[in-house]
């Protein structure tokens, strides 16, 4: 068994995911390796449209076409989800990896009684009364700050915090090994926001879950997560443990993130977030594909320079559990 | 340039039943301030604070319940006529939190900003093409021409609400009311956002009010601060007054919900504040220009 502990929970190995569309590929995911151990809070930032999403779509192995993964594992438990069929992923789907999505609006039944979607949700994994389930739902639902009564409410009735709530115990509900969070908290407003990821954490402690927590909001990730992964284009640019990123962050990518947040404290400096757009994936930029928004790519011609915009900079660990993507962190 | 002065603003909204039996809920009430030229006030709170009603009723979208809004020293509050409301509707614009619902996906970004420019019968029919492109390239959208040509599915989240802002500006307002502009962007693009509003105040003079939820924005473009909580202002003074010293307890709650990763690297204990019902409570100047609502 002590074995199996040191394996971590969920490993990607050099996925790729394509949009394959009628005369081309469109690469949304590019080689990206990352695991996550057990009871781990692993967060994944970046921004809208830099593929977080689709990895997360990827994990749980739902992604439509014409997204499919076309290269690497994805081991959970050291067994690998893109090559088991729909009767394996129906198991481990829910009663070990779950999802919680950004819009809680859009996931449960509007005409549904929240009770009744818990039961749906039991009676689709396990063989239980509907009595039980009901039971088990009030459970649930108090776990996660919710009055038992409310299994009784239909979705409207519910502030925009509680449904997110009611979903989140939803993805309890099985005990799950592992969360998928994609932007949990984004529609909510920050106190809401602050009270649930504060839950989060009690729970994880008494349950031991791991989450991967997809956001574009760094702030959040470095006081909650254990560890962030920095994800641009496809990629994945920057790794390292939550304090390490925070006070040494070395990619240029990273650290305009970081300076995308006016401070509650402190002279107010005017900031400048990061210029420029990110790139359409359809047609990427050559080199790094950072480098058109790079405030280290100065343009000045050398061999530095050179090697920015005609070659793609590798993943490497510059200190332990810290690796980079970049160019001018290596030097010329 | 004008101001916009509000006094004892309130809005109740019926909530349930009918006739006698009908109950009432203040969704804004006793709220006061001014919007002056040149300067960004914040309205913050969370969900359901009553911000949004504020703005609304700025807008004229709805019609207050009780107390005045002064437009130019004109008590615009009771005008019903179309003529007038539009002529009000000309110097005091918003922009939505939502740029891919508030710009319409079947028109080309040049209509957005022509409608404007046509229904308030700003410029000649064929001086139209050359301010919408003035009007794009102030909000940073280059090259226009371009921008002009694209439908709104072409653009970034960040690119659609300075659409937004250009459609605003189309027919020079004095007040450009923002509700919560950025809050449905990403991160990286949510300054530039904030930088165009500064930067149309020092350049236009344009009053703003900046609603929000995200305290540490309203810090970066404030000059004034006021928090609301359930219909009501609680705080209300110049910004670093407000955001660095808080008197009321709700203000510290907000502060405290804010994500920084500067006071260390956990999660720290949210305090709910045993909030009271406030509703006979006054607000009362603390200290010089700071007000807070407390028991006379």
């Amino acid at each position: 068994m002590s074995a199996v502990a040191t394996k971590p929970l969920l490993e990607l190995d050099q996925v790729s995911v394509d949009y394959v569309l009628a005369d081309r590929r469109v690469r949304a995911v590019d080689n990206v390796s990352l695991s996550i151990a057990q009871g781990e809070i692993l967060g994944l930032a970046g921004e809208s449209g830099c593929g977080k999403s689709t990895l997360a779509g990827a994990v749980l192995q739902i992604l439509k076409p014409p997204a499919e993964v076309s290269g690497g594992r994805i081991l959970f438990q050291g067994q690998d989800l893109v090559a088991m069929s729909r009767e394996q992923l129906r198991r481990v789907r829910w009663r070990h990896v779950s999802l919680v999505f950004q819009s809680a609006m859009n996931v449960l039944n509007p005409v549904m009684r929240v009770g009744d979607q818990f039961v749906d949700m039991f009676k689709a994994h396990d063989r239980i009364r509907k009595s039980d389930a009901l039971a088990r739902a009030g459970d649930l639902l108090e776990l996660v700050g919710i009055d038992r009564g409310r299994v009784r409410s239909y979705p409207h009735e519910l502030s925009g915090g509680m449904r997110q709530r009611v979903v989140i115990a939803m993805a309890l509900a099985l005990e799950p090994e592992l969360i998928v969070m994609d932007e949990p908290t984004t529609a909510l407003d920050v106190v809401v926001q602050r009270e649930i990821l504060q839950e989060l954490e009690v729970l994880k402690q008494r349950l031991g879950f791991a989450v991967l927590f997809i956001t574009h909001d760094l702030s959040l990730l470095v006081e909650f997560s254990d560890r962030i992964a920095i994800m641009y284009a496809g990629e994945i640019v920057e790794s390292a443990p939550s304090d390490v990123l925070f006070r040494h962050a070395r990619h240029p990518y990273t650290n305009g993130l970081m300076s995308s947040f006016p401070p509650l404290s402190g002279p107010i400096v005017p900031l400048t977030g990061i210029p420029g757009s990110p790139p359409d994936l359809a047609k990427p930029p050559s080199g790094c594909r950072f480098h058109p928004r790079c405030p280290q790519c100065t343009g000045i011609d050398s061999s530095l320079h050179r090697l920015q915009i005609s070659e793609r900079p590798v993943l490497r660990e510059i200190d332990a559990g810290h690796q980079v993507a970049c160019h001018w962190v290596e030097g010329p | 340039m004008s101001t916009l002065e509000v006094h004892r603003l309130g809005k109740r909204f019926p909530v349930r039943g009918a006739g006698l039996k009908r109950e009432m809920l203040d969704a804004v009430a006793d709220v006061s301030f001014t919007l002056s030229p040149g300067r960004v006030t914040a309205l913050v709170g969370e969900s359901g604070s009553g911000k949004s009603t504020v703005a609304r009723l700025l807008a004229r979208l709805y019609a207050p319940t009780d107390g005045t809004i002064v437009f130019d020293g004109h008590d615009v509050s009771d005008q019903r006529r179309r003529k007038t409301l539009l002529d009000y509707r000309s110097h005091v614009q918003m922009i939505f939190q939502d740029p891919f619902a508030s710009l319409n996906p079947v028109k080309r970004i040049d209509y957005h900003i022509a409608r404007p420019l046509q229904i308030h019968g700003i410029c000649a029919r064929g001086a139209v093409d050359g301010r919408v492109r003035e009007l794009l390239a102030r909000v940073g959208l280059v090259p226009p021409d371009e921008i002009a040509q694209k439908y709104p599915h072409q653009l970034s989240g960040g690119q659609r609400q300075r659409v937004a802002i250009a459609r605003a500006l189309a027919v020079e307002p004095s007040v450009i009311l923002a509700d919560e502009p950025i809050s449905m962007l990403d991160v990286s693009i949510r300054i530039g956002i904030l930088n165009l509003i500064l930067q149309l105040k020092r350049e236009l003079g344009i009053a703003f009010l900046y609603i929000t939820h995200d305290i540490a924005s309203a810090r970066y473009v404030a000059d004034e601060v006021l928090v609301m909580y359930r219909g009501r202002i609680v705080e209300q003074g110049p910004t670093d007054a407000v955001l660095l010293d808080p008197l009321h307890a709700y203000t510290k709650l907000l502060l405290s919900a804010v994500p920084n990763p500067e006071s260390g690297l956990r999660l720290e204990p949210l305090v709910r504040a045993h909030l009271a019902d406030e509703s006979d409570l006054e607000l009362v100047e603390a200290r010089p220009g700071h007000y807070v609502r407390r028991p006379a």
